[in-house]
């Protein structure tokens, strides 16, 4: 099956559409925002949206859905859609680091133990069971609480619960390869064995890898948003996804708007990330 | 000096479900420049000398000898030492020998670069190029700068295995293993691959061990041949000498075995019934064995000196182990 084949198909379509959108949209934003901090003029973060997102107004709360506020305004009359927009390049860059963090530790340490074997092997599995053996969001409240709040400790207690996932995926697609005889053939030349993990496993492992990488940015996002619906995120008044649907339901369901929009887009970039992942893995068992 | 010599050497595989004993006190040497044969039937313990020789064993298996070494070097001890310089191994399945991912050309480059980074010369990417073609020429690949651009799946399995060839020539390894090369091919790629073998050998001064089951083939190619039944050598000797006039009974029927060409010539004859080596009193073969007889189970006969060849069976000489 050819890539253009492939997004014939209309699910794997709209997956890579919001996937694209999300994260052109993310890196666009957050290249404002970061700029407007550089520059110390912080109005350039909204420059493309239609309303300040940070701006309070007493007249306007809790204003229902309309074209001047496209998911009405919150209990402080600001606009939701510009807390929106606002708030994606923080998800985005958790997502990212998260993942590609988790590939990087997992990878590393599943293909050594996979390749290895024997003790090596048996160390490293039995730490990663360790890890899985604790409830995720359980143990990433504990490192929140007990290091700091904040999108970077909640990166960081991400990636300590989500490294071990990784870890044994690396670790089954290095058994795969080491199989191989062209492996016994890298050996018999001469190369080190980091050499041969360098040059024979990590692109074909990748493959594997690709698919599982884009369902999780979703799933990333989603953990990122329980957290920050528990106040791990970052904090106010920086707006952040899943506060946003945190402090919504207490106005919840007479002003319904509040909670539900943030929500509703939580849950698109989700299906978006899982989608796509989806057509990636039909894509790569067609393939081989 | 031999090149290779192996004394006493044992390889026991522990299993959850016991030890299994993979090969018994196997001793030999290779001379270099010498193809050395070696022949049985699935279980025989051929690949796990092929693996013992190469340093390739999983780690389940212990490996105990007397002696073995390559070189003057101790294999036991040391076989990082001999990496590259010694032992290159062709393997049966040729689509598993080559990394899918990667365009022959950079797979024939990274051999060359490593033999290149190990004598301390420089790697220059042209000389490379020339020097790849000049392989695949050697090995009769008949477009050689084709073949370079593509990938393993591209290629047939006899195209894969000559280049498997040219990937062990490109390390200039001093004794090169073959298990079972051909085993995966039909039956003419099968004999331009013999003698693809056969060629570079010659012109090489290489010393080569050849590992099938099918003596046929090996008559071909190798100057001694060892028949290996149970991981025990039953008989070796010059090729001539054993097909001329096998010793062993199982040399025998490993001969009647292979299949003539006319049909009129009558059924078939293979051994009667079926491979074990557990649970067997005295000579492994005797179950099987057509001649047998009474001083059969008293014990493992032993390598006995005939002729200038060596023969594991109480019809000649009944001595035992």
């Amino acid at each position: 099956m050819s890539v253009p084949k492939l997004f014939k198909n209309p699910a794997s379509a709209l997956g890579l559409a919001i996937v694209v959108l999300f994260y052109a949209w993310s890196i666009l934003e957050g290249t404002l925002q970061v700029l407007g901090y550089a520059l110390n003029d912080p109005r350039l973060g909204w420059i493309l949206l239609p309303y300040n997102p940070f701006e309070t107004s007493i007249q306007n709360t809790l204003l229902p859905p309309s074209f001047s506020h496209l998911m009405g305004t919150d209990d402080l009359g600001r606009d939701i859609f510009s807390r929106v927009l606002y708030a994606a390049p923080i998800d985005a860059l958790v997502s990212v680091c998260v993942v590609a963090g988790a590939v990087l530790i997992g990878g590393a340490l599943g293909l050594t133990a996979g390749f290895f074997g024997g003790y090596a092997d048996e160390a490293n599995m039995r730490v990663t069971d360790l890890f899985l053996a604790f409830p995720a969001l359980i143990l990433a409240l504990t490192i929140e609480y007990t290091f700091g709040r904040g999108a970077f400790y909640a990166t960081l207690a991400m990636l300590i619960v989500w490294w071990p996932t990784y870890a044994r995926l690396f670790r089954a697609e290095a058994l795969r390869i080491k199989k191989m005889k062209f492996v016994d053939a890298a050996l018999l030349s001469g190369l080190s064995r980091l050499e041969i993990i360098a040059k024979h496993f990590v692109r074909p492992s990748l493959n594997t890898v690709l698919s599982y990488f884009t369902i999780d940015l979703g799933n990333v996002i989603l953990f990122y948003s329980v957290l920050s619906f528990l106040g791990l995120g970052q904090q106010p008044p920086y707006p952040e996804w899943g506060a946003m649907v945190a402090s919504g339901l207490n106005y919840f369901p007479k002003w319904w708007w509040y909670s539900l929009c943030p929500g509703i887009v939580i849950t698109i970039v989700v299906i978006g990330a899982a989608l796509l992942g989806d057509a990636l893995r039909d894509y790569i068992a067609g393939e081989t | 000096m031999a090149l290779l010599e192996v004394e006493n050497l044992s390889v026991e595989y522990n299993t959850k479900s016991g030890c299994v004993l993979a090969l018994r006190n196997v001793s030999f040497s290779l001379d270099e420049g010498e193809v050395l044969g070696i022949v049985g039937e699935s279980g025989s313990g051929k690949s796990t000398l092929a693996l013992a020789l190469s340093g390739l064993l999983e780690r389940s298996a212990v490996i105990k000898a007397h002696r073995m070494t390559f070189c003057g070097v101790d294999l036991l001890g040391n076989i990082e030492s001999v990496r590259g310089t010694g032992v290159f191994m062709v393997f049966q399945d040729p689509f598993s020998s080559l990394n899918p991912l990667m365009k022959i050309r950079q797979q024939l480059f990274e051999a060359i670069k490593v033999r290149c980074d190990r004598a301390k010369l420089s790697f220059n990417e042209d000389e490379a190029r020339k020097e790849a073609i000049e392989l695949l020429k050697e090995v009769r690949i008949t477009d050689p700068e084709d073949v370079l651009e593509r990938y393993p799946h591209q290629l047939s399995g006899g195209q894969t295995q000559r280049v498997m060839i040219a990937m062990a020539l490109a390390e200039k390894p001093k004794l090169l293993i073959a298990d079972e090369p051909t085993t995966a091919l039909d039956v003419i790629t099968q004999a331009q691959v013999l003698s693809v073998f056969k060629n570079v050998v010659n012109r090489r001064h290489m010393s080569m061990i050849f590992i099938t089951h099918d003596l046929a083939v090996a008559s071909q190619i190798c100057d001694r041949i060892m028949v290996l039944y149970g991981g025990m050598v039953q008989e070796m000797g010059s090729t001539s000498e054993v097909l001329k006039d096998p010793k062993h009974p199982y040399t025998l029927g490993l001969i009647g075995s292979i299949p003539n060409k006319s049909k009129e010539e009558g059924e078939l004859s293979s051994i009667k019934g079926y491979y074990t080596t557990t649970g067997i009193r005295g000579c492994l073969f005797s179950p099987r064995c057509p001649f047998v007889r009474e001083g059969c189970t008293k014990g493992v006969p032993r390598l006995n000196a005939v002729d200038g060849r060596l023969v594991r069976c109480i019809n000649y000489g009944e001595q035992y182990e």
